[in-house]
């Protein structure tokens, strides 16, 4: 038990105590954009403990057992997802389920439902040297509509990571470290990419609305700020937080910047277009 | 009959069309420039014959043709419950 982290998620603090460096590494990897110093005053760890030898890994808080999993994947992609749950569930701002990537210090966001490619496109953007945000829940201040970093570990199917060697120039997912097995899943540590600081925030200049069509040629196309609103306003996740603030948080944030529909089967086709787009 | 807006609902104008949500439902509804038009006049205050005639007014619509599409816009927002009917006292 000699290994412990902090982590700070949008404010909500989580301490994981490991029991051994490869539980540590396997958190480290995933949650490491949110790496805090130890806070003061200390919050009550998750304490993880290893069975090897009955392939169990088990999680315990203040003495209750939270639970058992199989495999250190399955612990890690698990505590991930319950700890991700409870920061959005306590924090302040309005969350979009939308990718999010600056440059030059303006936000590029990218609302989508699952399979509009959010994740592909976040990834090609950070390989093309664009800053990462988040991959797939950016968190709008509510009273200046700016998007806040939620960097995350950005997480690709299996088998899936070799379509983007083409856009690494830089080889970026070859560096050590920069990508873990996760169950099948390849985890890119959000640390390998430009980031902003967490206390930091950017003002959106593009919202894209993206999505995938297997060999689809690819368009780029301005649509009505009303439009762009209404959509929005479908991918905020915690919209009945804010009941009476979510329209005009987002009516905002869509005054201030254009408005697009992506179709695209390509990635690099569209990584091209988004390419002059801030 | 007057046509009264539900008042529940939040509004944000953005480019000259109109962003209603309406957060009985959690539903989002985008006004266009007409709809928008025939929906500001859902006031208390006017009957569809009445908006039918402004918009004849502001638009160069023949008044048949009006009509018909404020009729339309009534009907379908009387279908997203976002106005309601009301017999004057």
């Amino acid at each position: 038990m000699g290994h412990s982290d902090f982590y700070n998620i949008l404010g909500y603090l989580v301490g994981l105590r490991y029991p051994s460096q490869a539980v540590a590494n396997a958190f480290r990897h995933v949650l490491g954009g949110f790496l805090s110093p130890p806070p003061s005053p200390s919050v009550s760890p998750y304490d993880i403990h290893e069975a090897p030898h009955q392939g169990v890994y088990r999680i315990m808080k203040d003495g209750a057992i939270l639970g058992d999993y199989a495999s250190l994947s399955e612990l890690v992609s698990r505590t991930e997802w319950a700890i991700l749950k409870k920061a959005f569930e306590a924090m302040p701002y309005l969350g979009l389920h939308a990718g999010a990537v600056t440059r030059s210090g303006r936000c590029l966001l990218l609302p989508g439902d699952p399979g509009a490619g959010k994740t592909s496109l976040v990834l090609g953007l950070l390989l093309r040297g664009w800053g990462l945000l988040s991959d797939e829940a950016a968190p709008i201040h509510p009273d200046t509509s700016e998007v806040h970093p939620f960097p995350r570990t950005l997480c690709i199917k299996d088998g899936c990571l070799g379509k983007f060697h083409g856009v690494d120039r830089n080889a970026v997912l070859d560096r050590p470290g920069s990508v873990l097995d996760v169950g099948g899943v390849s985890c890119v540590a959000s640390r390998a990419f430009d980031m902003l600081p967490l206390d930091r925030s950017a003002p959106v200049g593009a919202i894209v609305f993206p999505s995938y069509t297997r060999g689809a040629p690819a368009s780029l196309v301005q649509i009505p700020r009303a439009k762009g609103l209404g959509l929005l306003m479908r991918h905020a996740l915690n919209r009945r937080a804010f009941p009476d603030r979510a329209l005009s948080i987002l009516g905002k944030l869509a005054d201030r910047a254009r408005c697009f529909e992506l179709h695209s089967g390509s990635l690099e086709a569209a990584l091209d277009l988004l390419h002059d787009i801030n | 009959m007057f046509l009264i807006q539900k008042n529940t609902l939040l509004t944000h104008e953005i480019e000259g069309d109109l962003v209603l949500y309406d957060p009985d439902y959690d539903v989002v509804h985008t006004l266009n420039v007409t709809s928008r038009f025939i929906w500001e006049r859902c006031d208390g205050d006017h009957t569809s014959a009445q908006i039918a005639t402004d918009l004849t007014d502001c638009y160069a619509v023949p008044l048949d043709v009006a009509r018909r599409d404020v009729d339309n816009i009534l009907n379908r927002l009387q279908d997203l419950d976002l106005i309601r009917q009301e017999t004057p006292a």
